[in-house]
């Protein structure tokens, strides 16, 4: 029998070992991708836990026609999407106030922080389905038929969707790149 | 731009080194002359090492039992929603229930003062008049009657008398029967025996 389903049925008798041992066994992944979807460590911990409460709860509902951790992102995202959708994610960090440490890479980790922030404010002008396809391919290393189990579409569609978000992630990277270049390059013209 | 399909989707498995070894040739190869597909590895690249910060394993440890609580809480709020959602939905509000009650007191009250007023059609024949019907309706004092009425109402009365004398006439025979029959059955042989000699005197005396 698949473990998953093992652990559930145990649970579901009231065996509270169970319970914990799906916790355990869901809750590291499943933080770090609420954690990049939300861009905080209390949104993502109190989506976590509303995540797992939701599935726990609602059990009885679970028809295991997918796999438990299928239905587990599933309402994980479902959850995310709403916070996303409320608040701004963006935490901008100005370039200005990184600690730099003396080191002889710090200029090199500038380069690269800078571009992760470039990186998480392209994400957040993907459409949200195109978002989270790459989030979950990328990031959480799902294969595309458990991502089309979890975005409820097909793997088809799941392909096409990352396709697409990439392309749209290069474009729009490329276009903030732009605009930040011509930016300095008229600051520097002002100094002189 | 580079339109194969099948190497971009393999790019993410690249980046995770869960290519098979075919595969990875096969990538790495177009991966050399392609600059569209490495600027998508590079990027997924950058999605890929995006740092999570480590809450601490206290946290991690926690969790389960924070996760339990929860869950418990929540079982016992759904319980207490769903009593109340019940006893909304089965049980009549407040206002209903004291509407209704004090409906039916009125109700059962005027069904309760309207049947004795309400008396028995009698047929009643005075003298040569034709029998006719007359009801005992509201109480009116016999003051208020003319001698008509009166002869009437005495009239009829007198029939009730009569005809409930004729029903319970048989009772009391029977009754007077039953109890002087059960006396006897109850008496045993010697004052069985007694009560034969007494009347056996009595007719004797005549």
């Amino acid at each position: 029998m698949d473990e998953d389903l093992d652990l559930i049925n145990r649970t579901e008798a009231g065996e509270r070992e169970a319970f914990d041992d799906l916790v355990k066994k869901y809750q590291k992944p499943l933080y770090a991708m609420l954690y990049r979807m939300v861009g905080n460590h209390e949104d993502a911990s109190d989506l976590l836990q509303k995540a797992f409460v939701k599935a726990f709860t609602g059990l009885k509902s679970f028809e295991r026609r997918s796999t438990f951790k299928t239905w587990l992102y599933q309402i994980a995202i479902n959850l995310a999407k709403n916070v996303y959708r409320e608040r701004s994610r963006i935490e901008l960090v100005p370039i200005d106030n990184v600690i730099i440490k003396r080191d002889p890479r710090t200029l090199e980790a500038m380069i690269v922080n800078e571009n992760r922030q470039l990186l998480r404010q392209a994400l957040a002008r993907l459409p949200e389905k195109q978002r989270i396809t790459l989030m979950l391919r990328v990031q959480s290393e799902k294969k595309f038929e458990e991502i089309a189990g979890i975005m409820k579409c097909s793997v088809g569609t799941a392909k096409a969707n990352f396709h697409h978000g990439v392309r749209k992630l290069k474009a729009i990277m490329l276009e903030m790149n732009k605009r930040q270049q011509s930016g300095e390059g008229s600051q520097k013209q002002d100094n002189t | 731009m580079c339109n194969d399909k099948d190497i971009k989707e393999l790019i993410p498995s690249y980046l995770d080194q869960v290519l098979d070894e075919h595969e990875h040739e096969m990538v790495m190869k177009h991966l050399e002359s392609c600059g569209d597909c490495r600027a998508d590895l590079d990027l997924l690249h950058l999605m890929h090492e995006e740092l999570v910060p480590d809450p601490g394993k206290a946290y991690w440890d926690e969790m389960p039992s924070r996760i339990f609580r929860a869950v418990k809480a929540r079982k016992a709020r759904k319980w207490s929603f769903e009593l109340s959602w019940l006893t909304e939905r089965l049980i009549l509000p407040r206002w209903v229930i004291a509407a209704s009650t004090v409906g039916l007191a009125l109700v059962i009250s005027w069904f309760a003062v309207q049947a004795p007023q309400r008396g028995p059609v009698v047929t009643v024949s005075q003298n040569d008049e034709p029998a006719h019907e007359i009801m005992v309706s509201d109480a009116v004092p016999l003051s208020d009657l003319d001698h008509d009425q009166l002869a009437t109402i005495a009239t009829w009365a007198r029939s009730e008398l009569v005809s409930i004398a004729h029903e319970a006439a048989p009772v009391m025979a029977n009754t007077a029967d039953t109890d002087f029959y059960e006396e006897i059955t109850e008496l045993n042989t010697n004052e069985a025996e007694r009560l034969s000699i007494m009347l056996d005197q009595w007719e004797q005396e005549g």
